[in-house]
């Protein structure tokens, strides 16, 4: 480096500063658009980011409406054909983003998901006996099929009892609401 | 706080397990494969809802995070 | 929710669905775990056929029971006092050493039991070996019993025949059925195999799936449940056959008829008790019922010819045609019309859809169409009570000569044109006329919404011969 004033016709100048080379880019850990064309196949682009599960699920929600639409009814299935389909590659290219993000410091990390409600292990094990008792003769299902809207009434039960809670407990006071879907990588 | 050990992880090494103890006794010709899958298949279901549900009564309230 | 949970999920479903599925489709197909294997390439190259007698004593009276598979079942009468048992077995080897090797472990299992002497084979045991798991192998048995002995057969994959025996219980899939000469009970079960039982002395029993079904005379009651077969019963006591997604003719029938048929015509013809057929997606054609008839069929047409007494009749999206009808007539139609010759006790038919034609009636009418017209002509004189009433349609009455009726017509919108030679109008307005003939008697009321009435002196040759 030199440091010695350098002269110009008689106007001294300040040495110019040696040159820093320009930090490095940071290496992104994911590729966005990398993402979106690999889920042109249904739930590769998830693979890539790292959540096969949610891969296992795009690419059964994919082949599961295509084969309702063929083989059940078209109406309903037809219309989750192009859903599923664009959520998926959304889903991708969204998810990518955020791990890049997230790399570079601009985000929490997802909090964990701890536990679901009592209800949703509660739900599955009453299915589970109802089935289970069913296939063992003591029970017969089918002859309790009729009675298939009692579920409807009691989600809409459910609802309304929640929404009441809701009020009561107000903005901000209080646990978050059970059904609150986070946005990361981490889960749906 | 997380959950202590893996939830799915535990149905799905049940179902293996379960899954390769009936196939080895119809191997052994004691029992009907088939009729024993389909009668007793349904414990998945129970066994997992009844691990939700502990894990459910015994947390502490969880914070939720977003973003 | 975590995506783990959701993928969990639809692994447990998914997996108790294929569990579910796969043992539904096995008990409705009726093939037990040895059928699966008829894929596996076991019946199929060289094979070598060798044949084992055995005779067995059996005291009076006794039954017999055999149980088979991978081959045919014959029971015919024989000597009395013994059961000749032929075994035919043809096995599926490379060479005939290995072939006659493996057909000298193939015996015939015959053991009495009480009065039942049980005939089988050592398939099960031979099935088991994990050396001769792989071995394909027919068993063919033919059986000759004593005269009347109650005969029971567990068969798959082979043809079973049973002729002059006591009675018959025969169970089996995947090949045709045939019971004759059978002089008491009959009780069949058959998948995916024809069945033909012809002369049973008793009632009979079938359960039919995936195959055509005869039956010729039989003198006892019949119950027939098929899918997915055409049935046909000829010469039999009271009859009773639910069917679906397969024709059903019956023929000569000596007693009552029940018929319950989807997806399928039903054909009745010479019943000699009450009949009552209800159907989905096919015609019913009845001819010569001796007692009541009701018919209800969806989406189907109703022809009805020469019912000794009542018909009632419901149908919808086709017609009904009835002619020679001895007893009252009830029909409801659906987006269809009627027609109808020579009701002897009178009719009650509302339509809609098609007009209603009555050529050749006696006893009191009362129809009522909408979006079709009335068309009716006494078969004689008119002295019983006519009500008919059409919206979109006109009302038509011929009246023959020597009736005797109070006339009251009305049609409004529309006009009444009344030109019957001996009919008195005391009032006629726009729309409306009153009148009488022969001094006036029965009612007959005639009245159209957005249509004619018309009342003209009766021109066919039926009204010629009151």
């Amino acid at each position: 480096m030199s440091t010695s004033p350098t002269v110009t016709e008689g106007v001294p100048t300040l040495p110019a500063p040696a040159a820093t080379p320009a930090p490095p880019a940071p290496k992104l850990p994911k590729n966005p658009w990398l993402a979106l064309v690999l889920s042109l196949f249904p739930g590769l682009g998830q693979v890539y980011n790292g959540q096969p599960a949610k891969a296992f699920v795009f690419f059964s929600a994919w082949v599961g409406s295509i084969y309702g639409s063929a083989e059940i009814n078209p109406f309903p299935f037809a219309f989750l054909i192009p859903f599923v389909y664009l959520y998926n590659l959304i889903d991708a290219f969204r998810t990518a983003s955020l791990i890049n993000a997230r790399s570079l410091g601009g985000l929490p990390a997802p909090e964990e998901e701890a536990f679901e409600s009592p209800l949703w292990g509660g739900s599955l094990l009453v299915l589970g006996l109802l089935l289970l008792l069913n296939n063992l003769g003591w029970l017969h299902l089918a002859a309790l099929a009729r009675y298939w809207p009692v579920a409807l009434i009691v989600a809409g039960g459910a609802f309304l009892y929640s929404a009441i809670q809701r009020r009561r407990v107000g903005d901000g006071i209080g646990r978050a609401p059970v059904s609150q879907e986070t946005r990361d990588g981490g889960s749906l | 706080m997380a959950a202590p050990f893996s939830i799915e992880r535990t149905v799905i090494g049940f179902a293996l397990l379960g899954l390769g103890v009936l196939w080895l006794l119809a191997n052994a010709g004691r029992v009907d494969l088939l009729s024993a899958l389909r009668t007793w298949w349904p414990l998945l279901l129970v066994l997992w809802g009844a691990l939700e549900l502990v894990a459910a009564l015994s947390r502490k309230p969880a914070r939720r995070g977003g973003s | 929710m975590k995506a783990s949970k959701i993928g969990l999920l639809i692994l447990v479903f998914g997996f108790g669905g294929i569990v579910e599925t796969a043992w539904s489709v096995r008990q409705n197909i009726g093939f037990g775990p040895q059928g699966c294997r008829v894929l596996a390439g076991r019946f199929y190259g060289s094979s070598f056929t060798y044949d084992a007698k055995q005779t067995q004593s059996v005291p009076a009276g006794a039954a017999i029971e055999v149980t088979n598979a991978f081959g045919g079942v014959t029971v015919r009468a024989g000597d009395a006092g013994q059961v000749g048992i032929a075994l035919r077995k043809v096995v599926f080897r490379p060479t005939e050493e290995q072939a006659r090797a493996f057909a000298d472990q193939v015996r015939i299992d015959a053991a009495l039991e009480g009065n039942v002497l049980r005939i089988g084979t050592n398939r099960d045991e031979l099935e088991n070996r994990s050396e001769s798991r792989e071995v394909g192998f027919e068993t063919h048995f033919e059986l000759t019993v004593p005269p009347a002995t109650a005969v029971t057969v567990r068969n798959e994959h082979g043809r079973v025949e049973v002729v002059d025996a006591a009675s018959v219980d025969v169970t089996s899939s995947f090949d045709a059925v045939r019971v004759q000469r059978i002089a008491g009970a009959a009780r069949l079960q058959s998948r995916h195999g024809d069945v033909l039982a012809e002369e049973i002395g008793g009632d009979l029993s079938l359960v039919a799936r995936h195959g055509r079904v005869e039956l010729r005379d039989v003198k006892g009651r019949a119950t027939v449940d098929s899918e997915h077969g055409d049935v046909s019963a000829a010469r039999t006591g009271g009859l009773v056959v639910r069917a679906s997604f397969g024709d059903v003719g019956v023929e000569g029938v000596r007693g009552d008829l029940e018929v319950h048929s989807q997806h399928g015509p039903v054909t009745a013809r010479d019943v000699s008790g009450a009949a009552k057929i209800e159907g989905s997606f096919g015609d019913a054609r009845i001819a010569k019922i001796g007692a009541d008839l009701r018919v209800e069929v969806a989406h189907g047409a109703i022809d009805v010819e020469d019912a000794s007494a009542g018909v009632i009749a419901e149908t919808s999206f086709a017609d009904v045609t009835l002619a020679r009808v001895g007893g009252a007539v009830q029909v409801k139609v659906a987006h269809g019309g009627v027609t109808a010759r020579a009701l002897e006790k009178g009719a009650q038919i509302n339509a809609s859809g098609e007009d209603v034609t009555i050529d050749g009636f006696r006893g009191e009418v009362r129809v009522e169409v909408e979006r079709g017209g009335a068309n009716l002509l006494p078969a004689g004189a008119l002295t019983d009570p006519v009500w008919a009433s059409a919206s979109h349609g006109a009302v038509r009455l011929q009246v023959p000569p020597g009736s005797r009726f109070v006339l009251d017509a009305t049609a409004q919108p529309g006009e009444v044109e009344v030109d019957v030679p001996g009919l008195v109008l005391t009032s006629t307005t726009a729309g409306t006329a009153k009148g009488e003939i022969g001094g006036g008697g029965a009612s007959v009321h005639l009245q159209a919404r957005n249509g004619e009435v018309r009342v003209q002196p009766a021109t066919t040759a039926a009204a010629k011969n009151p």
